[in-house]
């Protein structure tokens, strides 16, 4: 190959990339350079921040719904990048995500005339950052996204800067947050020194080749790089042990940085758990579509499959090399989920801070969506249709969990204006005070525990459905356990959020409690029934909820 | 003395690479001084680079992460000098708050 | 006994050892000042490393950036919180004895893994043999940063080539990355002239909702006819028929194609025609606050004139100062 070649190749792949391929993220980066700029004139400043940043997002939203569907999964910027539809799904959502949320600032008032610039600017910085890690496809992507994302919320966190307790959630979640990234880089250096490169399709290449062969010490550096890159993502996705960080940065922040992190954040990183997972231990398409081999369960002699006779485990291909990649991760994820969803669903019961219960929430909930990922994996060479339902379950959960953990945080942040508590017990007898408000923030609790109707019940039964699934496919029991554990954990939760809702309504108002100083406001009121209608109505537009999700996860496997 | 006399190979930087992100990572569980903390970050993140400048170099073996390995290198350089400004941002707002930086006295939030 | 010295492995074993004995003393010290200066000379010792594995570029930006910036600026924050007290601040001796077990095993573990793997452990057979040249990279990294892999020429495996990848866009975003970081820093570091926290400082004047959609007694201002009368009532025109369009399939059973799934469904002119009531009742406090009779809203009925002059009167000139035949100033 020539340079002239190679030039003229680059030169190629950036004209049919870039516009095309990163409409919204240029138009993310414009935005941020505006809002910075109008600032230096006497009429920019009279532009309030979240009108700019909200005309920013539209615009990349409309960029991104005029785009030509992506017919194939490709990778883009040479190989740095992926795009598939997968990408384009995550993107529109943290796009959506990002404009309600700049709505739901603007409602509760929280970043004031002086800080808005600077506030939105963060969050789109976040986003741009989260943006790419949904579609990494080379390891230093993987960690620059993550710093992308991270560091401006570190920042986000510390908003009120006068206040003790927000200084302090800054700080550890500073500290703590680049620890978890340095531990993670120093895993990626692991693996990119075992493998030779750290472009991850390239990865699966070279361990298909060479995994039969490697020799012991090979594997266990490799298989420590892995567990350091898990540190790294599990601290992201708030995963026990990692989790330590997600209550106190919750009760110190505001609770509008807290949505920013429970959703927008989660949702990243598991798409960026799903990028890494997916992109070092499934090859390509066509290799991942055999499905005429026979060879006997030998293959997976993992031990798991010895006490079921009855289940004849679907024949796994003859001699995929990444078979114990694939278990390896789906071990790793599906023990961490469980532990998550577990010790998050416990904890929750102590709390008397509102903001600390909806951390330990998102713990829990964090847990069930990565229960998605040991399923997606385990079917992946097996059943790739199977595989491809466990990432729509995914999808599905994450679209759900935005509507009502920002329904739950917008709620919050209202009170907390009207009352200046954010203490459950305040919250006594204000479904006399704000009844709308109050029955939609039991609707969203209801929904977050996952009872039927509600959305909340649609995401947890995909995700077990596709648990099932894909034991059915793969014979793997621990995925049975999974699906047992996060059951069990579904009927737990029941009594934490059912708690808050007894207070709200059933119990007497307390002596001394605050005294509301404003009344909610209208439009903040809308605000969140804009949230719950989609809740509670999910049932009669599902089919085509799970149409959306079914085609983000095509091309994945 | 053969490490006199013997050329260098990849594991020697790794276990440089190795006692930089050992030492960095005790700093950050052990130092009650919030600069001492970032200062662990610093020697985490220096490790993880020395290991990808080894992995890439073609002095020391002949299949190798190749120019990848310093170009990562580079941009963590970047990226600690980012990180670094926005924790001691915060470092500073929090000495203002607490008039203290041990963070043993950031205790108001039970973990 | 001089001729037998490899250089290069003499130099390797100096600058690692800087590296590794500063790095413990910036551990064991308990003073943040030699705890800044032990680091510097650590990092600039990991320069020498990386002279040392041929990445010439990397250990002068190692220099630059990160002793001359990054340090730097931590010499600045240990100045700014260095009172006499804090100075030094001593780790209990429990935390000690954790952390010394922990990080031994840990650094146990990863000495073991990589002094095991064969292909790392032994040293290139040619080395001594290589020019300087070979190590000749700063130009290769200028071209990857735009996105040109010079060295794709020398890799055989065109599938390997792939993954080659040119760092045109990391380079491109992370300056993004920077500016971002740079505002929030400033942001956290600006005083702030109001502390203000959350709470909605008291309204001038409050109307209930329904004084707003259903009396048409009395005086609104401007905010309210924006507000409620223009943003609310078309939000909720738009979701209406954002439903009927959208979220509603052509096989839910109430809606069939024919009435209605595909264009203005049932509810829109429901909704529609709902709104009509409270977009008038605005219409006309508005009017009022304007010192006119409520039956100006028939005004938008003169063509082209009488639009423009209402929104103008309505959205944009205050009302009478004062209290008028309607009531009394809302503003005040």
């Amino acid at each position: 190959m020539q340079l002239h070649e190679i030039a003229a190749e680059f030169i190629k792949d950036t004209q049919a990339s870039m516009w095309p391929g990163l409409a919204p993220e240029i138009v993310i980066c414009l935005t941020i350079m505006l809002m910075l700029l109008v600032r230096v004139f006497r009429f920019g400043r009279l532009i309030p921040g979240a009108v700019m940043a909200m005309a920013g997002v539209v615009v990349a939203l409309y960029f991104q719904l005029g785009s030509v569907a992506v017919a194939e999964s490709h990778e883009i910027f040479t190989g740095m990048l992926v795009l598939d539809t997968f990408t384009v799904y995550l993107r529109m959502f943290l796009l959506v995500f990002a404009l309600l949320f700049i709505v739901f600032t603007v409602l509760s008032r929280i970043p004031d005339q002086e800080d808005a610039v600077d506030f939105y600017c963060l969050v789109l910085g976040s986003t741009l950052g989260m943006c790419l890690m949904a579609s990494a496809n080379h390891l230093l992507i993987v960690f620059l996204a993550v710093e992308m994302a991270s560091v401006p919320s570190y920042a986000l966190a510390g908003q009120l800067k006068f206040q003790r307790k927000s200084s302090e959630a800054a700080l550890k979640y500073a500290v703590y947050g680049a620890g978890a990234a340095g531990v993670m880089l120093y895993g990626i250096s692991l693996v990119a020194g075992v493998m030779n490169t750290a472009h991850l399709p390239t990865i699966a290449l070279e361990l298909t080749e060479r995994l039969p062969m490697m020799s012991g010490q090979e594997l266990m550096v490799l298989g420590l790089g892995g567990l350091m890159i898990m540190v790294g993502l599990a601290f992201k996705l708030s995963a026990v042990p990692f989790h330590f960080w997600c209550p106190d940065v919750f009760e110190g922040a505001s609770a509008e940085v807290n949505a920013f992190l429970s959703i927008a954040s989660k949702a990243a990183a598991l798409a960026l758990l799903v990028r890494v997972a997916v992109g070092v231990s499934v090859p390509s398409v066509s290799e991942s579509v055999v499905e005429a081999a026979s060879a006997p369960a030998a293959v997976h002699a993992t031990a798991m499959v010895a006490d079921e006779a009855d289940i004849e485990p679907v024949a796994t291909p003859a001699g995929d090399p990444l078979i114990p990649v694939r278990h390896f991760i789906g071990l790793l994820v599906g023990g961490l989920a469980a532990v998550t969803c577990t010790f998050g669903n416990l904890a929750a019961y102590a709390q008397t801070n509102i903001k600390r219960l909806m951390a330990y929430s998102t713990i829990a909930h964090a847990g069930y969506m990565m229960l998605a990922i040991p399923a997606a994996i385990e079917a992946a060479g097996v059943a790739p249709e199977v595989a491809r339902n466990s990432i729509a379950a995914l999808v599905m959960y994450v679209s759900v969990y935005l509507l009502m953990n920002l329904g739950a945080f917008a709620v919050i942040a209202f009170f907390r204006n009207s009352l200046q508590s954010e203490e459950i017990a305040d919250y006594s007898g204000i479904v006399k005070r704000s009844p709308i408000i109050t029955v939609a923030f039991a609707l969203i609790l209801f929904s977050l525990v996952g009872l039927p109707p509600l959305a909340g019940f649609f995401g947890k039964f995909a995700i077990f459905a596709a648990l099932a699934d894909s034991w059915r496919v793969t014979g793997h029991v621990y995925l049975l356990w999974l699906l047992v554990i996060g059951g069990i954990n579904t009927a737990i939760s029941l009594f934490y959020y059912l708690r808050v809702v007894k207070v709200m309504t059933i119990d007497p108002e307390r002596d001394g409690a605050p005294v509301p100083l404003a009344p909610i406001s209208f439009l903040a009121g809308t605000y969140v029934l804009i949230l719950t209608i989609p809740v509670v109505t999910l049932l009669i537009y599902i089919n085509r909820v799970n149409e959306w999700t079914q085609d983000a996860a095509k091309q994945l496997f | 003395m053969s490490l006199l006399t013997e050329p260098v190979g990849v594991s020697h930087f790794l276990v440089v690479g190795a006692v930089m992100f050992v030492t960095g990572a005790i700093c950050m569980a052990t130092k009650r001084n919030a600069l001492g903390v970032l200062m662990g970050i610093e020697l985490v993140l220096n490790g993880a680079n020395i290991n990808f400048v080894a992995f890439g170099s073609k002095y020391l073996r002949e299949e190798s992460l190749g120019l990848d390995g310093q170009l990562i290198a580079l941009f963590v350089i970047v990226l600690a000098a980012a990180e670094a400004a926005v924790a001691l941002a915060i470092a500073l707002s929090f000495y203002n708050n607490h008039a203290t930086i041990d963070v043993d006295q950031a205790d108001e939030l039970k973990g | 006994m001089l001729n037998a010295i490899n250089w290069h492995s003499f130099l390797f074993l100096l600058f690692g050892g800087m590296s590794c004995f500063f790095a413990l003393g910036v551990l064991l010290s308990s003073n943040v000042v030699r705890m800044a200066f032990y680091l510097i000379v650590s990092l600039t010792a990991t320069a020498g490393l990386f002279f040392l594995a041929g990445a010439k570029f990397v250990g002068a930006m190692q220099i630059m950036i990160y002793v001359g910036g990054t340090l730097v600026l931590l010499i600045f924050g240990v100045m700014l919180t260095a009172q006499a007290a804090f100075v030094s601040m001593k780790t209990k001796s429990s935390d000690w004895v954790l952390a010394s077990i922990v990080g031994a095993s840990l650094f146990a573990l990863l000495f073991v893994a990589v002094v095991s793997v064969e292909d790392w452990r032994v040293p290139r057979e040619d080395q001594s043999a290589l020019t300087v040249t070979e190590g000749e990279s700063a130009t290769l990294l200028g071209w990857s940063l735009i996105g040109i892999r010079v060295d794709k020429e020398e890799q055989p495996d065109p599938q390997l080539q792939s993954g080659m990848s040119g760092y045109l866009l990391p380079f491109e975003i992370i300056s993004i990355h920077l500016l971002v970081v740079l505002i929030g820093a400033a942001f956290l570091a600006r005083t702030k002239t109001i502390v203000f926290h959350g709470s909605a400082p008291a309204r001038v004047f409050s109307m209930s909702y329904s004084d707003i959609y259903f009396s048409w007694n009395g005086r609104a201002p401007r905010e309210i006819f924006w507000l409620h009368g223009v943003i609310v009532l078309k939000a909720i025109y738009i979701l209406a028929a954002a439903i009927d369009w959208f979220l509603i399939p052509n096989d839910f059973p109430l809606l069939t194609a024919e009435n209605g799934a595909n264009g203005l469904g049932w509810l829109t002119v429901i909704v529609a025609l709902l709104l009509i009531y409270p977009a008038i009742v605005i219409r006309i406090k508005r009017w009022h606050d304007r010192d006119k009779r409520g039956l100006w809203v028939l005004l938008p009925f003169i063509p082209v004139i009488g639009v423009i002059w209402e929104i103008v009167e309505l959205g944009f000139l205050r009302g009478t100062v004062g209290t008028n035949r309607f009531g009394e100033d809302p503003l005040q």
